[in-house]
């Protein structure tokens, strides 16, 4: 009061305006109005999308397990509720399983399998090739009266690998009387005739593989170069026949020989051992003769290998070639 | 992914695909060209695609191609495409899923495409977010608008069920 009574001393103006009983006063503008009252009101509409939002949320599964009950709850309170938020749960897209696609056969690739018998051949073949260019030091020289029998697979119809018991004369003589100087190494006919009942062809006579004289010194003539490769006694050769044994005298390198060997072959009556088919078969008998597995190809009429087994320790099956 | 994957994805996601298609675009010619483009894309790029992940690849590469069709359309065609929500009273139709799929090809492009794909195939809102690159918060907003637009366009559900 006493600051009040200063005031009003050091304003005598305010002070006259007291005494005469009027006091200054705010009063509103009334002329002032709002003029969005209306967006802010809500309706029975905006209650409707509240609650579509909600229903939907709920048959979308967006709810908290809290939300969901008390939406539940609410809808137990108005049947009228209920049955409006049931129709949210019918609308729900499905699938015309009618409709497919006709052309799937086309938007697919396609696999190009490569014969397995042709991998074999081609594999067998290069492995033979390889042996053949990769030759031990010591030599065949073959004489006139020593040459190996050629393979005959004409009238074949099961091609034994030497896996297998094979019936070869020579066999049995070169282990019990192991050669000193000259090495002896038989030539080996790999394959065996075996008749089925059902194929009673005259049985072609199988003659025996004269044994080839190998020097045990390595010939300069026919020596590998940088190659120095052992071989021991009990190994048969694949089969490799020396037609024209003049050719072990010229001068040529190892390589050159197979080169005209092959030559000769292809020009000759020998020509179908360098088949597809035989060079894969006689790589097949390299392959089970190093590794000692059993590997057995039959062979139709038609002299096509028609299928090929293999047996070891850990499996065996057959591989149906189909052509 | 091996030929074997991409042959056996041809058989599991192409009907579905072309079916998702065909819904949005209802021209057949056209979508099984938009097929062949998608699967052929998935080839071209099958060392980059994990064997799992083949569906959404589909999946993206249909909508992306659906929706640069349906865009280019409109560019070369003077229709409005902007649909309104006009609620219909019930005709007496006996199938209600023939009235959805009549009501949903009322729906914007993309509305269309993101409901068909949350209940065709079930895609998650972040699964549609990814295949049609949008926000989740957007996929939600659309599915709960096309809901909506959904029911009011049926009218009176129970007369018809």
């Amino acid at each position: 009061m006493d600051e009040f009574q200063l005031f009003l001393k050091e304003n005598p103006d305010l002070a006259s305006e007291l005494e005469m009983g009027e006091l200054p006063a705010l009063f509103p503008n009334e002329d002032i109005r709002f003029d969005a009252k209306e967006e802010l009101k809500k309706s029975v509409s905006d209650y409707d999308t509240e609650f579509q939002n909600r229903a939907v949320a709920y048959y979308e599964g967006d709810l908290s397990l809290s939300e969901q009950n008390d939406f539940e709850s609410s809808l137990s309170e108005n049947a009228a509720v209920a049955t409006a938020a049931q129709q949210f749960e019918k609308l729900k897209l499905e699938a015309d399983r009618v409709i497919i696609y006709e052309n799937k056969e086309q938007l697919k690739k396609k696999v190009v399998l490569f014969p397995l018998w042709a991998k074999v051949a081609s594999v067998a073949a290069m492995l033979l090739l390889a042996y053949l260019l990769i030759q031990p030091r010591d030599v065949i020289r073959p004489g006139k009266e020593q040459l190996a029998d050629k393979l005959n697979s004409k009238s074949t119809n099961d091609i034994v690998s030497p896996g297998v018991n094979l019936k070869i004369e020579d066999q049995e003589k070169e282990k019990k009387n192991p050669a000193v100087t000259p090495k002896t190494i038989p030539a080996k006919v790999p394959v065996k005739l075996q008749q089925t009942p059902a194929n009673q062809k005259p049985e072609k006579k199988v003659i025996p593989a004269p044994q080839l004289q190998i020097p045990v010194t390595t010939p300069s003539l026919l020596k590998p170069r940088g190659i120095s490769f052992g071989q021991p006694d009990d190994v048969e050769l694949a089969v490799m026949t020396l037609k024209d044994p003049t050719l072990v005298t010229k001068e040529l390198e190892l390589s050159e020989l197979i080169r005209e060997q092959l030559a000769s072959m292809r020009n000759s009556d020998d020509r179908e051992l360098l088949s597809t088919d035989h060079l894969g078969l006689s790589g097949l008998q390299l392959i089970a003769r190093l590794t000692g597995k059993r590997l057995t190809a039959r062979k139709g009429d038609d002299g096509a290998v028609h299928s090929v087994s293999y047996n070891s320790r850990l499996l065996a099956f057959s591989i149906p070639v189909n052509r | 992914m091996t030929i074997k994957d991409y042959n056996r994805a041809v058989d599991t996601w192409a009907d579905g695909l072309y079916r998702f298609v065909l819904k949005n675009l209802s021209d057949s010619e056209k979508s099984r060209d938009i097929i062949q483009d998608c699967f052929e894309k998935m080839w071209v790029h099958r060392e980059n695609i994990d064997a799992e992940k083949v569906k959404a690849y589909l999946f993206t590469a249909a909508h992306h191609t659906m929706i640069d069709y349906i865009r280019k359309a409109k560019r070369e065609t003077s229709l409005d495409w902007k649909k309104v929500a006009e609620p219909v009273a019930h005709h007496g139709y006996s199938d209600l899923q023939e009235i959805l799929h009549e009501a949903v090809q009322r729906l914007p492009e993309i509305q269309r495409s993101v409901v068909m794909l949350r209940d065709y195939e079930g895609y998650s809102y972040r699964e549609i977010s990814e295949i049609t690159r949008i926000t989740e918060v957007q996929v939600k907003v659309y599915i709960y608008r096309a809901r909506i637009y959904l029911k009011s366009y049926i009218g009176q559900i129970q007369s018809v069920v």
